[in-house]
């Protein structure tokens, strides 16, 4: 059942990213990161496949892009996992490194190179987005949601 | 002291499915080797022809989006003056074409007059790429909204692209940011021809001008129609920047298009010519009358009834 609304999650922050008409920040990949945080390694390559095709699905010409960042990632992340503390600033380092990931590959693989203010607004949008997203999903998750 | 403690109860309920049945059977195959093999698969599919993705992915893509078409509809039908700005609109850029048509037999000195009306068919963006910075847009409307492959989008302000494929419920359009896109233009003011593509973010690319043509800063590019996509006298955008290098076969013609595609809601796809049986009645009309009336003074006879045709 959980995995069910884990899937669910992603669907919907993809639906949501897809929608965003400017500065669309990378919730898909923000929720991965999280998800990732606390998975297990199989768990999070079902999750970093299902993330990276519907992703893809959007621009079908590059299909295979998002697949590799959204594995990579979510793969990496969940290696990490029993190094790390899951909150607080790692967690903003692992999405700033995630989101130089993405833009890099964009520009190596698909030689896209978005304006600078699509990226910072885009990435600030996320980093503000980080701590509500991740401490929803940890209630919902792992303590069981409780209303504040 | 308190954070060591946060950290070991986040641990100690870090895994959301420990004893998932699917992550056992991961564990049995080897997660790294599952991830190395997903990897190559990934790699692989990277490297096949678009066309052959492009067809893959058509009913995936339907379904999986298939939500947002509902939700978007949804709450355009709630707005009743959506209705109205929609119609507003549509009237706005069939007089746009109409104005450019105009435009275009006025440049070319041409007596007869040929103005073709466009039928179009308005949809809404459901779906934008941001990873080739719009190079594909995903409208809410399809195959029943008489939407077919190689159609042109346009908007109020100018061209957008091309449908490059279709579904019952959406369709795909590679806008003319896109590699791939080619556009045979020309240039409104000296009929200079070219092909524009694509350039850096959000520019476009007039190709194969010859270092003599003349073309100026501030000119507008518009479609010739000679590609057989897109309709002639559509706009394109104006010329920012020609670089006319002493070496070079070709001039650089930098050109910004009208459209911002970053900035669209809602686009236009021009589904045919509306070469109408009123408009051809018309005509026809006009030339019995002009006959009759020529009859008339010949004979040098009043009417004697008035001449109604329908």
């Amino acid at each position: 059942m959980r995995i069910f609304l884990t899937l669910l999650f992603i669907y919907f922050a993809f639906l949501i990213q897809t929608a965003i008409k400017r500065f669309t920040p990378e919730l898909v990949l923000l929720l991965l990161v999280i998800f990732a945080l606390y998975e297990q390694k199989g768990m999070v390559l079902i999750l970093g496949l299902f993330a990276g095709f519907c992703l893809d699905l959007i621009n079908p010409k590059t299909f295979g892009f998002n697949l590799i960042i959204c594995l990579v990632v979510g793969f990496g992340v969940s290696a990490l996992q029993g190094y790390i503390y899951h909150g607080g600033r790692y967690l903003f380092i692992l999405l700033g490194l995630t989101l130089v990931l993405r833009y890099f590959l964009a520009f190596v693989l698909l030689n896209a190179t978005p304006p600078l203010i699509e990226i910072i607004v885009a990435s600030l949008i996320i980093l503000i987005l980080v701590i509500p997203l991740h401490s929803l999903i940890h209630r919902l998750f792992c303590n069981q949601w409780k209303p504040a | 002291m308190n954070r060591n403690h946060k950290h070991s109860r986040w641990h100690s309920d870090s895994s959301l499915f420990r004893n998932a049945p699917s992550a056992q059977w991961a564990k049995r195959i080897g997660e790294g080797r599952l991830f190395l093999v997903f990897l190559l698969l990934s790699i692989i599919f990277l490297f096949i022809p678009g066309e052959i993705k492009l067809g893959l992915l058509k009913y995936p893509r339907a379904i999986l989006l298939a939500p947002l078409n509902i939700t978007l509809s949804f709450f355009t039908d709630i707005h009743s003056l959506n209705q109205e700005n929609k119609r507003l609109s549509l009237l706005a850029t069939q007089l746009q074409i109409e104005n450019a048509a105009l435009k275009e037999i006025l440049q070319s000195k041409s007596n007869e007059l040929k103005m073709p009306e466009l039928s179009l068919q308005r949809a809404q963006i459901i779906g934008r790429d941001h990873e080739t910075m719009l190079c594909f847009l995903l409208l809410d409307r399809g195959e029943p909204a008489g939407i077919r492959v190689n159609m042109p989008v346009i908007t109020e302000s100018g061209v957008v692209g091309k449908v490059i494929q279709t579904s019952p419920l959406q369709s795909l359009v590679e806008t003319m940011l896109s590699r791939d896109s080619k556009i045979a233009a020309l240039d409104q003011r000296s009929r200079v021809t070219g092909i524009v593509t694509a350039f850096k973010t959000n520019q476009l690319k007039m190709n194969y001008i010859l270092p003599e043509a003349d073309i100026q800063i501030g000119d507008t590019i518009i479609s010739s129609g000679t590609g057989g996509v897109f309709t002639k006298g559509l706009l394109i955008g104006t010329v920012t920047k020609i670089d006319n290098l002493a070496q070079r076969l070709f001039k650089d013609i930098i050109i910004k298009p009208f459209v911002n595609i970053y900035a669209i809601e809602a686009v236009y796809v021009i589904t045919g010519e509306k070469k109408t049986e009123q408009l051809k009645i018309k005509t026809k009309t006009k030339e019995i009358q002009t006959e009759w009336e020529k009859i008339l003074e010949e004979l040098k006879i009043e009417p004697p009834f008035e001449i109604k045709l329908r």
